[in-house]
């Protein structure tokens, strides 16, 4: 069978998808015999630790290690000098864009130290006390440089300059000086200026967001074995292993089948752990010491040195015509890239506006790099920044107008065949459908209490599929082993992808047994990101599974005796096809399997796609608040999330993905954010002061799947784990603007910048 | 992970013994009860003690006596400290001090007298080492400088203990055990205005008892703020307790503060409302007084200014309980429980 790029979708009657059952990783989890990545041991392993710079930004004049290479224990040490430079070169790393030249200088340090946390240098030894012991023996010496962190700040004509020779990309002429903008990009459609002239009303305002770190449970841990022949054996808690692999064989100019990389267990990663950290430098250590080398990170390591995501900058300006049509918008983003340019400003300016059909569009980004730790993706990167500004401002506009919020998106809603500023028009997609939904939903007319506010907003991911690979073998009893090349990021996508081939094959949902192989196990796949995994991942297993069932029909084609059309595939048996002259006693997959060895060997089906097609996703959030008065705590009384998922494989972990999303904007939207003192050092890189939200703040979120299906795949799969962060941050600050009067543009809105709003709306209220 | 630091571990079969183990390290030892405080400082190397003297194994200190008034071992978990029906029945702010603490792990572990020996904090010092080293330590350990106020003569770390606040305003002591002997101070003489010299306490004494007094015709509560309705410290506490006559005219109050300043703060604002009745212009005076009392600095979570700004409303919400108005919507809304 030939399958270019993937299959459509076709409406049928379903036995598996759609049921709700146990995840096969699920015991494992409970029982607490999972394997992440910090629980995989070697014989005769050492422990690896790093030296991170204690500067925010600083010139490295010299490094002295001897002192630490000579502590007995100690079996290795590394800097900058164990790594090959590396000259400027792209590559896709999940949503975001890497630049070998920056990778191998943010894994170490080279000329200088860029933020508080930055690797200097890392030793591996027999004992973790040992490693510790000879970090404090290890000198280096600064010279410490002003540092900036803002990203206003950093782009000032006089910001302490991060990379001296970087000049802004994506500006005619090249300027003549270079500046912390690395990067400036433009999108537009239309003619603004004639459609902000066509605009009875005009909302325009500035928002600023604050870094958020992806604060996954399990901190990043490797194990990394080097041979004496040359090869690499890495063990590692990652979203992306065969781009690991890629990114480790170039950084240590090693072949590509020279690096085993196996994925561990993940203890969430939310794109956080797109991206090599310790995995190099692990590899490094071992090919110096001639000893395993085990890399685990503390939670202050995680927080100083990984992820977070962007802090943002977002002016908004829109135009709209008395009945409620949006004639021009505009918005400038400026991102924190951190440390090395590449953040998210690009996905997140494409989202700005793109869940509505506009003719006139410009829409600036600005890529800018600050003392701050290398952003990373955070689901949907970017776009909740950019929504939290775009939405906020589209509810300021509906007020203004006076149509309710969900009518004038309704307006001028986003539908199959608009032409997005960015590219593409839009194929089919569910934006009206989940608008409508949350305007049916009992939540959007139930009454609120005296002193509550209630918000609408919305969010847009595109979805990715990319380069998708997979493996069924048909065991000889007619059960199943499905081998599949994307990482299970805890979504439950094992327990999806497993229900799919069911359906395909026809047998019960426990007889397929998924399995993430190993890097050398199967054909390259692309990063566990861009909400893929059950969309492309699934393409790729259905694809296996039919091509498993080309081979089992053939087979019974060959023992009965005819020809290969008169055979059909029925509920997980051969059966002849009805009408044909050639009727045969119908065979099960068992039967098929347990002959396999006597019909020509054992049967298998395999997919190696490059996966197209993914659908869009579009949420609506639902979201009441009261807020405390006197001392400004807001409380989220009442949620619920509506989202166009495709169709859902999977319902309960599809309203997980959901639920997990919006706690996440909830952290975003109230609490979050990094703390830099004077000097530029994190104040807060652990859980008790990064506060992330607890089970008691929060209400059940309650959640509405709308099933639009995605023409471009079997099942109508779209994805569903980005969109639901996108919303949350614009839903609770128009709630909390309905609820006191008040608009909120800066995140967090922590009690005491809501309490001074308040103060200050009271006393201007009372001179007035 | 961090790991602990190398330790001897000791662990005595009743007071007399552990009290001698005490005396005879010397500063190099320290008490272990529930650990839920002491051993993250460990990891973090805050603190090192040579000698680690657990209390796990001591009878007696999790003894419960109902004579007249109640004395709670110190040794009782503070989910122990919440269950007891006696506690609740005439000490509620005690139950829901004890009942905030942090987590329900947390409270599972942690113990009475470890809550009220409770190491003050700040952000420049819990943090580990590394973190600490690039600032060259601060003056709670190591280090000669008070980075929240670098003119300071003294540390001015946090006190974050819920119970503190609750047991002064209820008028608790504390039994204090050494191997010279044994006294008993009041709650309120535990603590000193001093971050690293926090407790009164000598190291060479164990306390081992709360004992609480009768406290019939009194009403008390207990008002935490934090950032999250569980597992953070307090940025605020408030903790309330009034006798009052049949006719509600005010005959004692105490209003205690904590997490405001290097000590819970037994505030004047309850001589405020003494003769008088619990109207709405008194407690707005209480509270009025009670925050010009309060002096957070910024060390902990959020905005200092705002810290101070809502002692006040704080101070209200506890008394308006005590008065009898239903302050159940409020008290979910801010704490997240009842």
């Amino acid at each position: 069978m030939i399958v270019a790029s993937g299959l459509k979708y076709q409406a049928r009657e379903l036995k598996i998808v759609g049921t709700r059952p146990l995840r096969p990783d699920g015991v494992d989890k409970v029982t607490g015999r999972a394997r992440y990545g910090a629980d995989i041991s070697l014989p005769g392993q050492l422990i690896g630790k790093v030296l991170r710079s204690p500067h925010a930004h600083a010139r490295i004049k010299s490094i002295d290690t001897s002192a630490a290479a000579a502590l007995p224990g100690v079996k290795a040490v590394i800097s900058r000098d164990d790594f090959a430079d590396m000259a400027e070169e792209y590559a896709a790393a999940g949503e975001l864009t890497i630049n070998f030249r920056d990778v191998t200088r943010n894994m170490m340090a080279r000329e200088k130290v860029l933020y508080d946390g930055h690797p200097v240098a890392a030793v591996a030894a027999t004992s973790e006390a040992i490693a510790r012991a000879a970090l404090k023996l290890i000198k280096v010496d600064y010279e410490i440089l002003p540092h900036v962190i803002d990203v206003i700040a950093a782009l000032r004509p006089d910001a302490p300059l991060l990379h001296e020779e970087q000049y802004t990309e994506g500006v005619n002429p090249r300027p003549a000086r270079p500046s912390n903008l690395a990067k400036r990009l433009e999108f537009a459609r239309g003619n603004v200026e004639a459609g902000f002239a066509a605009a009875d009303t005009i909302v325009e305002r500035e928002f600023t967001t604050k870094p958020v770190h992806q604060g996954y449970i399990e901190p990043q841990a490797c194990l990394a074995s080097y041979s004496e022949d040359g090869q690499a054996e890495l063990w590692t808690s990652t979203q992306g292993h065969f781009v690991f692999r890629a990114q480790c064989a170039k950084l240590l100019q090693m072949e590509i089948s020279k690096i085993r990389v196996t994925p561990t267990e993940i203890g969430g990663g939310f794109g956080g752990k797109n991206n090599i950290y310790n995995e190099p430098l692990a590899i490094a250590l071992s090919r110096k010491s001639h000893r395993p080398v085990k890399m685990v990170m503390t939670r202050e390591e995680v927080f100083r040195a990984t992820g977070p995501t962007s802090g943002g900058h977002v002016k908004v300006r829109l135009g709209a015509t008395r009945d409620g049509r949006i004639t021009a918008a505009t918005a400038e983003l400026s991102f924190q890239a951190g440390a090395f340019p590449g953040s998210s400003v690009a996905p997140a300016s494409m989202c700005a506006f793109t869940r509505y059909d506009l003719e006139n569009v410009r829409v600036i980004g600005n890529d800018v790099t600050v003392n701050r730790p290398k952003v990373a993706a955070y689901r949907a990167p970017g776009a909740p920044i950019a929504a939290f500004a775009v939405e906020s401002a589209i509810d300021e506009m509906a007020k203004k107008l006076g149509i309710a919020p969900i009518e004038f998106r309704l307006i001028n809603a986003a539908r199959e065949g608009t032409q997005t500023y960015y590219g593409p028009k839009l194929g089919k997609i569910g934006y009206i459908e989940t608008l409508e939904a949350a305007r049916a939903h009992p939540h959007y007319r139930a009454p609120l209490g005296p002193g509550h506010g209630r918000g609408i907003a919305t969010g847009f991911w595109f979805n990715i599929g990319n380069e998708t690979t997979a493996a069924l073998n048909i065991n000889e009893d007619g059960t199943a082993t499905l081998i599949m090349g994307t990482i299970d990021v805890a979504g439950g996508s094992r327990a999806a992808m497993a229900m799919m081939v069911a359906e395909e094959l026809g047998i019960p949902f426990d007889r397929v047994r998924p399995h993430i192989g190993d890097t050398s196990s199967l054909g390259f796949n692309f990063i566990t990101a861009g909400s893929r995994g059950t969309f492309a991942g699934g393409m790729a297993c259905v694809v296996a599974a039919r091509d498993a069932i080309e081979k089992l029909r053939d087979r019974v084609a060959r023992i009965r005796e005819v020809p290969l059309e008169a055979v059909l595939w029925k509920d997980g048996h051969a059966v002849p096809a009805e009408g044909s002259a050639r009727q045969f006693a119908p065979m099960s997959l068992a039967e098929i399997a347990g002959q396999a060895g006597k019909t020509g060997g054992p049967i298998a089906g395999h997919a190696e796609l490059n996966v197209q097609g993914a659908g869009p996703g579009f949420g609506a959030h639902i979201v009441d608040v009261e807020v405390d008065r006197q001392t400004g705590s807001i409380k989220i009384l009442r949620y619920t999330a509506v989202q166009d998922v495709g169709r859902a494989i999977h319902p309960a972990y599809v309203e997980g993905q959901l639920q997990g999303g919006v706690v996440q904007g909830i952290g975003w939207a109230l609490n979050e954010e990094y703390v830099y003192d004077a000097d530029g050092i994190l104040a807060n890189p652990g859980f008790l002061d990064y506060r992330i939200p607890v089970a008691s703040d929060l209400p059940f979120i309650d959640t509405v799947i709308v099933e639009v299906a995605n023409p471009n795949h079997p099942y109508g799969v779209r994805g569903c784990g980005e969109v639901p962060i996108i919303a949350p941050l614009a839903a609770i600050a128009n709630a909390v603007e309905n609820a006191l009067g008040i608009r909120f543009y800066d995140l967090p809105m922590a009690p005491p910048k809501v309490l001074q709003a308040i103060d200050e709306a009271a006393a201007a209220a009372s001179k007035a | 992970m961090m790991r602990l630091p190398w330790f001897k571990y000791c662990a005595p079969k009743s007071v007399a013994e552990a009290a001698h183990i005490l005396a005879a390290e010397g500063r190099d030892a320290m008490l272990i009860a529930g650990g839920t405080d002491l051993l993250p400082n460990m990891k973090r190397r805050q603190q090192t003690p040579a000698t680690l003297v657990s209390l796990r194994e001591v009878p007696g200190l999790k003894d419960v006596v109902n004579g007249r008034g109640l004395t709670l071992g110190a040794g009782l978990t503070l989910n122990q400290v919440v269950n007891l029906p006696a506690v609740k029945d005439a000490y509620l702010a005690l139950h829901q001090a004890a009942g905030q603490v942090a987590s329900p792990h947390l409270r599972n572990m942690g113990t009475l007298g470890g809550n009220l020996c409770l190491d003050t904090r700040c952000l420049y010092y819990n943090q580990n080492e590394d973190w600490r080293r690039a600032i060259d330590f601060c003056m709670k350990c190591e280090g000669e400088t008070c980075w929240v106020a670098t003119s300071s003569k003294r540390c001015m770390a946090v006190s974050s203990t819920d119970t503190a606040p609750a047991l002064i305003a209820l008028g608790a002591n504390v039994r204090l055990v050494s191997a010279a002997g044994e006294r008993e101070i009041a709650v309120n003489d535990l603590y000193q205005n001093d971050g690293a010299e926090y407790l009164t306490r000598q190291p060479d004494e164990i306390l081992t008892a709360v004992s609480l007094p009768d406290l019939a015709g009194w009403k008390s509560t207990y008002w935490k703020l934090r950032r999250r309705g569980s597992f953070d410290f307090p940025i605020l506490g408030v903790a309330a307790a009034v006798r009052t006559a049949p006719d509600g005219t005010v005959l004692d109050a105490r209003i205690v503060l904590g997490a405001v300043s290097s000590r819970p703060i037994l505030t004047e604002a309850g001589g405020l409302l003494q003769g008088g009745k619990l109207s709405d212009e008194a407690i707005a005076a209480a509270g009025k007084k009670a925050t010009s009392a309060a002096k957070p600095l910024d060390n902990t979570d959020l905005d200092l200014y705002w810290r101070k700004d809502v002692v006040s409303a704080f101070v209200g919400y506890a008394l308006r309980e005590i008065r009898g108005d239903d302050m159940s919507a409020t008290r979910l809304r801010i704490m997240r429980q009842l």
